[in-house]
């Protein structure tokens, strides 16, 4: 297929993040592909989808992945409780939002945000500090 | 048969001059040889030519042998004596490159030319004279056929043409003065007047004199240089070697005006050859003692200087002297009238500043005197009747200032302007009976009798109120004051079209010599006996403006030591009245009684006056009640800045029931407690040392931490411009004084709540500003997102335009959508039809939508917009859309527990359906649905047209 040759993970070993398992949360349709084709193009593995509030929550207790990218607002719903249950199982947590961090939730202070509009180095940047904090 | 000799004859028979000469003429030394062998066509040629009344010439042979006939010898003009007989490119050479050409075409083909108005230098009078001629050239024929010559059949119509333009130059100097009322716009006028038309006037200088009359100064120059050696900007008078001679033309019987500049080259910019002429004219109109300037003409070198050319200059300096004379005129009018409002508008400013100085202290007296009478009426309280007395004393005399003082105002207002008056039908003789009753108490007391004849009127009289209630007052006031014995009487009448009130009483009376200035602004008849020495002699004045304000007129008639009567009409209804000051309320008069100042003082000037009653309408709201208003704002803090000491303790008195109250004594000294305490407002007099009113308030709206302080402006600066000036220097409020405590109070109140409004408002402001930030970032990121998708699948920049732009343009649609219901979501119906309407706005039929009322919330809406846009796009690319019969229906139903909506989009109609080989960003995007919305997506492509089943939940609004 035309489109996925461009997103062949070839430039993946520049990324650093070959291989991670990644779950994606944004309620946005084309937001949410375009962040499959980027995840797609760091060489990551789109280890879930999400656009609801409902499918993130099954998500976030199912998926087996190494790090979640979670819009803060879904259709109206905070993703906090996701987040939750992410963090909970030791799954780090870079949030997005067309906000500044300061909307993020007291207990979520220390976790990445990557603000909106993003691209990809911006989200590249955003993962591998969640992937960091982990580690610490 | 005819001799030779014969033929040679009858050719030249009764030709003329020019005839008389070719007959004399030696043909037999020319190319054509002896007339009597000429051929018969030439024959022919010449005999026309010759017995012709028209202007005539003809060129024969290789040589092109010039004849012509008499009527044309104006034309060779000087050169008469050898043209005949020679060759036409020697007799016409300085023409040649002009008609040698037409010439040559008429020989080669035999075609006739045609010229109108053709202009001509020709060198007939000595020099290149424009000329301007009609003409035809046709071909002549030898007796073989062959063209051998030509005829010129001319009219010169030279005269005509440069009479037509010369007319036409001072027709447009006449409509470009007309209505010019200033010296730079004749001047103005005239420089574009002649530069549309040099060829008459080559350069134009205009000098006028200066106000000693000892230089010419250059007013306007066309075609040369200004400042150059024949344009020099000043001519001395008293200069005998000046370059125009410009003593004598301002001098009487000045005749030698034609100069010959030949010898000096006085190169005009529009001339190819210098000027050898010039005429120089004094501007002067009838009935001008002296000149005003002169004016130097250029003479165009290709015409002779004759009686109509200087016809023409003559009528152009005529114009512009007259042009000149009426703007002169205007000019010293309108000075005049500047003046004079200069003036007017002293007066105004000095009753302003007056007022002001008044009222201040005004306030401050009858404030505390009020007080005081109030505390000293209180049962119980030791007083002495003596200091009752002198307090009442105190009372009577501020009120009869601020009498004086309002009426000051009253004037300055009509002066500025700025009286607003406010006309409303009124039943005029209640209202001045009730008036002129109020005075009842003391006519009775001064043993006067009053008549009061105003019978009820068929018609409604238009006028303000307050200026009415003054005339009637004043004039009431003026006949007590100098009615000693006898009677006075108020009679209203309707006569025709105007109400007429007369005051008549049986006074003293106005000395003959008064009676033209008794209604003079501060006029006052001396030696007169009357009941008081007091007035100010502005009270008539007063009536008069008033009345003139109502359109109508004062008048008085008088005989000494028999009485006055003073007549006021006023126009019936209110068509002269400014409309926009008429008003159609019926509003009952306000009641006067005895209580009114301008009864008080009639009553003082009875020997053994009344005591003073104890409040008087006027001020009634002026003394400070203790009473407290409900406010819930006992915390609030206010700042009272004013250098007058007194006023300070007042307000501060006033004020401290309520709130907290810092005083400073002047703006600097504001500014240093308004930051050091931030109060929740200032309350700051606008005159004061240092830093005025109007500059704290802008120093305090440029600091950041005071700007948003709520601040009332204290002035004693009365009328509507001031307030305005108020406003516009950014204060909140502005009070005149005299203010009333109670209205002060109710004001600061008023703007401490509006200041905490307005703090809530910003916050909220603020919040909605954040909201607007994160939508419009999360809009930009899926801007973003579809230009990387767009860029994607697209090989070449217009597909990329085109696909982007329809993106685009569905985002925006369902943005619009979204922003009605304040991104509450939207019914589906409206989102699809909203969103297809570009792709059927050609071909109404071409979508048909149909289903139930289905509500989306916004995401699902976003989604939906785009991807009904990705199908409508790929239909009109390779499917229904394609081509005119097909077309597609998109409809929906409700169906099933849980409710389930299927929207089925259907494409009919359209060229076999290929499946795609390769899926692109629509397609993905369709797919993706399904997740989004918690349903299921079913995209087919079968031969007969794509098929698109999206279930999802319905959820109910």
């Amino acid at each position: 297929m035309h489109g996925n040759s461009c997103h062949s993970a070839d430039k993946s070993g520049h990324s650093g993040l070959a291989g991670i398992r990644v779950v994606i949360v944004e309620d946005d349709l084309v937001l949410n592909l375009d962040l499959e084709d980027i995840i797609a193009h760091l060489g990551c593995i789109v280890a879930g989808n999400a656009s609801t509030f409902t499918r993130a929550l099954e998500l976030a207790s199912d998926a087996t992945c190494d790090v979640a990218i979670l819009d803060i607002n879904l259709n109206g719903e905070r993703s906090d409780e996701a987040a939750d249950v992410l963090l909970a199982r030791g799954v780090p947590v870079v949030f997005t939002t067309g906000y500044n961090r300061q909307v993020l939730a007291a207990r979520h202070r220390d976790c990445p945000v990557v603000t909106k509009p993003y691209t990809s180095s911006s989200l590249q940047k955003g993962i591998q500090a969640a992937l960091e904090k982990k580690n610490d | 048969m005819i001799s030779q000799i014969e033929k040679h004859r009858s050719l030249f028979a009764n030709g003329g001059e020019m005839a008389a000469r070719m007959q004399a003429f030696d043909w037999s030394k020319s190319s054509l040889g002896p007339a009597e062998s000429w051929p018969q066509s030439l024959r022919t040629a010449i005999r026309i030519m010759l017995t012709s009344k028209f202007a005539m010439w003809m060129a024969w042979g290789p040589e092109l042998i010039f004849f012509c006939n008499d009527a044309y010898l104006p034309t060779v003009g000087l050169k008469r004596d050898w043209v005949l007989g020679a060759r036409s490119d020697k007799v016409w050479e300085e023409i040649w490159p002009d008609i040698g050409p037409r010439i040559g075409s008429v020989l080669n083909t035999g075609q006739a030319t045609w010229d109108e108005s053709l202009l001509l230098f020709l060198e007939r009078s000595g020099f290149p004279e424009e000329t301007y001629h009609t003409f035809s050239y046709s071909p002549l024929d030898d007796d073989d056929g062959q063209i051998t010559g030509m005829l010129c059949v001319v009219t010169e119509i030279t005269d005509r043409i440069i009479g037509e333009r010369r007319l036409a130059t001072l027709r447009d100097l006449g409509v470009r003065l007309a209505g010019i009322r200033t010296q730079s716009g004749v001047l103005a006028a005239l420089t574009s007047s002649i530069d549309a038309q040099t060829r008459d006037l080559p350069f134009l200088l205009s000098y006028l004199a200066d106000e000693e009359r000892t230089n010419l100064r250059l007013a306007s120059c066309i075609g040369l240089v200004p400042g150059s050696q024949f344009a020099p900007e000043t001519i001395a008078l008293d200069d005998d070697r000046a370059i125009w001679p410009a003593a004598a033309a301002l001098g009487p019987d000045f005749t030698d005006n034609h100069i010959d500049v030949s010898g000096l080259s006085v190169a005009s910019q529009h001339l190819p050859d210098p000027c050898t002429n010039a005429l120089v004219v004094p501007i002067s109109s009838q009935g001008q003692a002296e000149s005003v300037g002169i004016v130097v003409a250029g003479l165009t070198p290709y015409r002779p200087f004759d009686a109509p050319y200087s016809g023409f200059i003559g009528l152009l300096v005529g114009q512009i002297a007259a042009g000149l004379a009426s703007a002169n005129a205007y000019e010293q009018e309108r000075k005049r009238a500047d003046a004079l409002a200069e003036i007017d508008r002293a007066k105004t400013a000095f009753f302003s500043n007056v007022s002001h100085e008044f009222r201040t202290p005004l306030t401050l007296m009858l404030g505390t005197i009020e007080d005081l009478k109030q505390r000293l009426a209180v049962p119980g309280a030791q007083v002495a009747d003596l200091d009752t007395e002198q307090l009442n004393l105190a009372h009577r005399n501020s009120l009869r200032l601020l009498k004086l003082v309002n009426t000051l105002l009253d004037f300055a207002r009509i002066e500025a302007g700025r009286a607003e008056a406010c006309y409303v039908a009124t039943e005029l003789s209640q209202f001045t009976v009730e008036l002129a009753s109020a005075f009842q108490p003391a006519t009775e007391k001064a043993g006067l009798r009053l008549f009061i004849d105003c019978p009820v009127l068929a018609e409604r009289a238009f006028v303000d109120r307050d200026m009415w209630e003054k005339v009637v007052l004043n004039l009431m006031s003026n006949a007590f004051k100098f009615t000693l014995e006898g009677e006075i009487e108020v009679k209203l009448r309707l006569e025709g079209t105007h109400f007429v009130l007369v005051v008549r009483d049986t006074g003293v009376g106005i000395p003959a010599a008064d009676i033209d200035k008794v209604f003079d602004r501060f006029h006052r008849v001396l030696g007169t006996e009357g009941r008081t020495h007091e007035g100010s002699g502005i009270g008539l004045a007063l009536v008069q403006e008033l009345v003139r304000l109502h359109g109508g007129t004062a008048t008085v008639e008088s005989h000494h030591g028999t009485g006055t009567a003073f007549r006021i009409t006023i126009p019936v209804g209110n068509a002269h009245l400014p409309s926009g000051l008429v008003v159609a309320a019926k509003i009952s008069p306000r009641r006067i009684d005895a209580t009114h100042p301008f009864v008080e003082e009639a009553l003082r000037w009875l020997p053994n006056a009344a005591p003073l009653p104890e409040s008087l309408d006027i001020l009634a709201d002026i003394p400070v009640g203790r009473t407290a208003l409900p406010s819930n704002q006992k915390q609030a803090r206010i700042l009272v800045a004013d250098d007058n000491a007194d006023m300070r303790s007042y307000l501060a008195r006033i004020l401290s029931d309520r709130w907290t109250v810092d005083l400073a004594s002047n703006g600097i000294e504001a500014l240093a407690v308004a930051r050091a305490r931030q109060p929740d407002l200032i309350l700051s007099d606008v005159m004061m040392p240092g830093l005025d009113g109007f500059s704290l308030v802008r120093t305090i709206r440029s600091d950041e931490e005071l700007k948003t302080l709520p601040v009332i402006l204290l002035s004693a600066r009365a009328g509507e411009e001031a307030r305005i000036e108020g406003l516009g220097s950014g204060a909140d409020d502005y009070l005149i004084k005299p203010f009333s405590a109670r209205e002060l109070i109710a004001r600061i109140d008023a703007h401490i709540t509006l200041a905490k409004v307005r703090r809530d408002g910003e916050l909220r402001q603020r919040l909605m500003t954040n909201e607007l930030n994160h939508r419009v970032k999360n809009t930009l990121a899926v801007v973003q997102a579809i230009a990387t998708q767009t860029a994607r699948y697209t090989q070449e920049p217009k597909q990329f335009n085109d696909a982007f732009q329809g993106r685009i343009t569905a985002l925006a649609r369902v943005h619009d959508i979204l922003t009605k219901t304040h991104w509450t979501g939207s019914s589906l119906y409206d989102l699809a039809t909203s969103t297809l309407a570009p792709f059927f706005e050609q071909n109404s039929g071409a979508v048909r939508v149909a289903g139930p009322h289905v509500p989306l919330e916004v995401s699902a809406a976003l989604s939906l917009s785009l991807a009904l846009n990705e199908l409508a796009t790929n239909a009109t690319k390779y499917g229904a859309l394609l081509n005119e019969t097909g077309y597609v229906t998109l409809d929906w139903s409700i169906s099933g527990q849980p409710s389930l909506v299927t929207l089925q989009w259907v494409e009919h109609g359209g060229p076999a359906v290929v499946p795609p080989t390769r899926t692109g960003f629509g397609y993905r995007l369709i797919n993706t649905l399904s997740s989004q919305l918690a349903g299921s997506v079913d995209l087919a492509y079968p031969p007969e047209g794509v098929r698109c089943e999206i279930k999802m939940p319905f959820v109910a609004a």
